[in-house]
């Protein structure tokens, strides 16, 4: 949009890839360094020559690991995010560059000293190792203190939007049980970790010493602080305004209402949500289970049940990272702007630069002058070259590039093409102009002109099997339409076409009068709380439901 | 007319320009020397080993020294790498995302070159000593290739009324910046710049071993000299081709047409001339150590005078693009004074740390 778009399907995937590979390093690059100075003390004080060559040992692979696989990445998670959402990267670093340059200098430091600390164990005396082992620690820590900053805030700006302050942007309403929830994190990791480089100990005993220390002083404190604090973050996030109990399709604001929608399904809200918490919860349990299982085989834990620990711990925190990622959409950044990069329209921009900025980019300035006109980055053939219809689809796919691709694939990850095929334009169309209710989904309202939205209605069409001629001349109705038809096409068949998940006639049509469809068709919300009110005059809910009728009674089914 | 660049993001900007500036050139040049070191060195490294085999025990050595030091030197030029672009992006956002996302597939291929050259550093510094090659040939391609990506979205980024044609041409992040007239000179200008300066650490590195071993002390001296006297007698053709390949007004400006531009491009070229006069009379002298002192600091004037003038001609190209500063800043003074005083802290934090461990060795 206003920066060019990198096509390539699902960019979140490229950023979730690398983010995640990032946070499971760097969060035991965090814990790992307190891990590292204090078992270094324990060792000392207790005289344990073989636990302190242990260290020593595991301080080669901590800086091997995060020095180079945990540093690049994130240096990678940078270039990421600046190539999929250049938008929202150019607000964030206008916003805290001070505080990435804050972290920066935590970050020298941290780099500096795992450097010391693992070239100074034959070269310091240990009081200064181990002093160089804290600074390690607290560099770090305040590394993920102030990232942990501007990463919950992404999720609830809190009164940013109104004051445009970094302090109330950094210390937003889920910064604290986020750090918690991080620290809690980083704490666990340098346990299981542990465990990665103790299983080569050739010392049975030695192997159960760090067994029992790594999973009841490391893992332990995890496993009990992390659930509290996710919780507390999570009501934090709600009563910030992120809409918690819709995402997870939970049909009442109840804990008990969420734990069933995760048992048994939710036929609304977000699915990548609910999908990634119930990964999440899966694995950390399994987690939980094969660390008790290497406590209870003493020093006689190998390489497979190590590494099935460490995979459901990646499971369980990248499957956790991913939801919280998945709470905050439709926005990028939380009510201030959506994931494509549209902005809302409100925030300290509007209520301190009122006139002095032209943003073009807002729901209300796309709205009135066209998605396609306010970008420089378009690929549009010539108009010469093609039909009328099928440069309609060819507008309507440049629309679909530039306001759905940074979620939507045509048939990979989060896919179009099962939501539109078989669906007519008028229901593309009429789903488009309600996006942003649609079923609960968290979509970002569409942005852009009418015809706009015809075009990308007739381009979905396309992708779903529609000929470009066909589903142009579907867009215009002819005068003698029967209303009834219109009316489902426009306003129900996305859901209830004949191809569609709840298609009509499985809601046994037949038993149902002109009248009672009638009025159920006046208290759409209340049937089901996915249903939108529909909006129609009474005559028009009159001719809907006669068609209805009509159609069960024809026993043809309803065309989509 | 139609616009060829991003609009400016309405969060205002948290600093006036000039402080971003004057940050971006002094990361820019910490990075510069750090990488210079870890490019050429990685170049000098492989030739190095490869002389080895021929039974130059001073190659050998040379080469060992070279492989303990890469994983420092690549931890320093990826970290003051993070800060330069840090700043690049606050003051140059809208032509450098719009550059990388138009080479989005070579950008990100950046970081697992860049992991593949880190390991292949620790694994040569793990056993420096040993006699293979291919290792340190990994670590040099590795980091040619870093350098040419990022030489092409350096002058990409320049080039912003090219961008939304190319755009619309092809949207996949494949395209390098081989249409423009100034990238090869400007990556052979990046190439043998990092010989250069590595041949000039290289001469540096020797005065330790004045004492201990001065025969290979000299050996040193004279090899840094001669690696920065080869790259430097390449560089002058290489220089004048890249600037033979600027806009006409650039160039005019920058021989004369702007006293500063023309005074910092006279003094750069100036002070290399100096650097190698200085390094030919180091590597004849009795007491070579003031000859190579000198000799560096003949380089870095070199360095920054160099940076400031290809950031002159950055500047040109972006403004004559329509790139300049927003109207709207809202400095956040405290912010800027905490990380000032972070700043000094762990520049502090991180001399005291080193030079802990440059102490004798102590027991455990």
């Amino acid at each position: 949009m206003n920066y060019p778009i990198w096509d390539l399907p699902a960019p979140g995937l490229l950023i979730a890839f690398v983010a995640i590979v990032h946070v499971f390093i760097s969060h035991f690059a965090v814990g790992g360094g307190l891990f590292l100075v204090l078992t270094e003390r324990k060792a000392r004080r207790e005289q344990d020559a073989a636990l302190l060559a242990y260290v020593k040992a595991h301080t080669r692979f901590f800086a091997l690991l995060t020095l180079v696989l945990g540093a690049i990445t994130g240096v990678g998670i940078w270039f990421t995010i600046g190539l999929v959402n250049p938008a929202a990267t150019s607000s964030l670093i206008n916003t805290f560059v001070w505080g990435w340059a804050i972290e920066w200098t935590f970050f020298v430091v941290e780099i500096a000293a795992a450097m010391v600390y693992l070239y100074g164990w034959d070269r310091l005396p240990a009081s200064t190792h181990m002093t160089v082992g804290w600074i390690y620690f607290w560099s770090a820590w305040l590394s993920l203190v102030v990232i942990n900053g501007i990463l919950s805030f992404m999720l609830t700006p809190g009164g940013w939007l109104t004051t445009g302050s970094f302090w109330d942007g950094m210390l937003n309403p889920t910064y604290l049980p986020s750090v918690i929830a991080r620290t809690a994190v980083a704490v666990g990791l340098a346990g299981i970790y542990a465990l990665l480089t103790a299983r080569r100990q050739p010392d049975p005993a030695l192997k159960e010493t760090i067994a029992r220390y790594a999973i009841l002083t490391w893992v332990a404190p995890m496993a009990i602080v992390l659930p509290l604090s996710i919780v507390w973050f999570v009501v934090a996030a709600g009563a910030a305004g992120v809409p918690v109990r819709e995402i997870f399709g939970a049909e009442q604001p109840s804990w008990n209402a969420v734990v069933d929608v995760l048992v048994r399904g939710a036929q609304q809200g977000h699915p990548v949500a609910q999908w990634a918490l119930r990964a999440s919860l899966v694995a950390a349990f399994a987690a939980l289970l094969l660390s008790v299982s290497v406590l209870l085989r003493r020093g006689r834990y190998g390489r497979p049940l190590v590494a099935s620990l460490m995979l459901c711990a990646f499971v369980a925190f990248g499957a956790a990272e991913w939801m919280r990622e998945d709470l905050r959409k439709p926005y990028v950044i939380g009510r201030y702007m959506f994931v494509n990069g549209v902005r809302v329209g409100n925030g300290p921009v509007r209520s301190a630069a009122a006139g002095a900025l032209n943003d073009t980019f807002t729901v209300d300035s796309l709205n009135a002058t066209g998605v396609l006109p306010a970008t420089i980055w378009r690929r549009l053939p010539a108009e010469s070259a093609l039909t009328p219809a099928a440069q309609l689809a060819a507008d309507g796919r440049e629309v679909f590039r530039v306001l759905c691709t940074q979620c939507h694939t045509i048939d990979g990850y989060v896919a179009i093409r099962p939501l539109v095929a078989g669906a007519s334009p008028l229901a593309i169309d009429a789903t488009l102009a309600r996006l942003h209710t649609w079923r609960g989904r968290r979509m970002p309202p569409f942005t852009g002109l009418p015809e706009e939205r015809r075009a990308l209605a007739v381009y979905l069409a396309t992708v779903g099997g529609m000929s470009a001629g066909d589903a142009a001349r579907a867009l215009a109705p002819a005068e003698s339409e029967d209303e009834g038809h219109t009316l489902f096409e426009t306003n129900c068949s996305m859901c209830h076409g004949r191809d569609a998940q709840f298609p009509f006639s499985s809601f046994a049509p037949r038993r149902r009068s002109a009248q009672q469809l009638y009025e159920m068709l006046g208290r759409l919300p209340q049937v089901n709380d996915m249903m939108a009110p529909l909006e129609a005059s009474e005559a028009q809910r009159r001719a809907l439901a006669d068609y209805l009728v009509r159609i069960a009674r024809d026993g043809k089914g309803e065309p989509r | 007319m139609t616009p060829v660049l991003p609009q400016v993001d309405p969060v205002p900007w948290p600093a006036p320009p000039i402080v971003f500036w004057i940050l971006l050139m002094i990361t820019s040049t910490l990075h510069v020397i750090a990488m210079n070191a870890v490019l050429g060195g990685s170049i000098i490294a492989v030739v190095s080993r490869w002389a080895a085999r021929s039974g130059n025990p001073h190659q050998a050595r040379l080469a060992a020294l070279i492989g303990k030091a890469m994983p420092v030197s690549i931890a320093a030029a990826v970290t003051f790498g993070v800060a330069a672009l840090l700043f690049l992006q606050v003051l140059y956002g809208r032509a450098f995302f719009s550059s990388s996302v138009l080479m989005a597939r070579y950008w990100m291929a950046v970081i697992p070159l860049v992991i593949a050259a880190y390991y292949a550093a620790y694994a040569i510094a793990r056993r420096p000593e040993r006699k293979g090659v291919a290792l340190a040939i990994v670590c040099a391609v590795a980091l040619v290739a870093v350098a040419f990506i990022l030489s092409n979205n350096m002058g990409l980024m320049l080039r912003v009324e090219a961008l939304p044609g190319l755009f619309a041409r092809d949207a996949r992040g494949v395209h390098l910046n081989v249409a423009d007239r100034t990238m090869v000179p400007r990556y052979l200008h990046v190439l043998f710049g990092a010989l250069g300066t590595a041949g000039v650490l290289v001469s540096v590195f020797a005065l330790a071993f004045r004492k201990r071993d001065p025969a290979f002390a000299s050996w040193m001296i004279l090899c840094g000299a001669a690696w920065f006297a080869a790259a430097t007698v390449l560089n002058f053709p290489v220089g004048l081709w890249w600037m033979g390949m600027l806009p006409t007004d650039t160039l005019e400006q920058l021989l004369g047409g702007n006293v500063t531009a023309a005074v910092l491009l006279a003094a750069g070229l100036v002070s290399i001339l100096v650097t190698m006069a200085l390094l030919a009379v180091a590597s004849q002298a009795h007491e070579p150590a003031g000859w190579v002192a000198a000799a560096a600091a003949g380089l870095a004037v070199g360095l920054v005078t160099m940076l400031l003038t290809r950031d002159f001609v950055r500047d040109e190209a972006l403004r004559n693009a329509g790139l300049t500063p927003p109207a709207w800043i809202v400095p956040q003074w405290d912010l800027m004074s905490l990380f000032a005083v972070l700043l000094v802290a762990a520049a502090a934090t991180v001399t005291w740390m080193i030079l802990r461990l440059r102490r004798p060795v102590s027991p455990l």
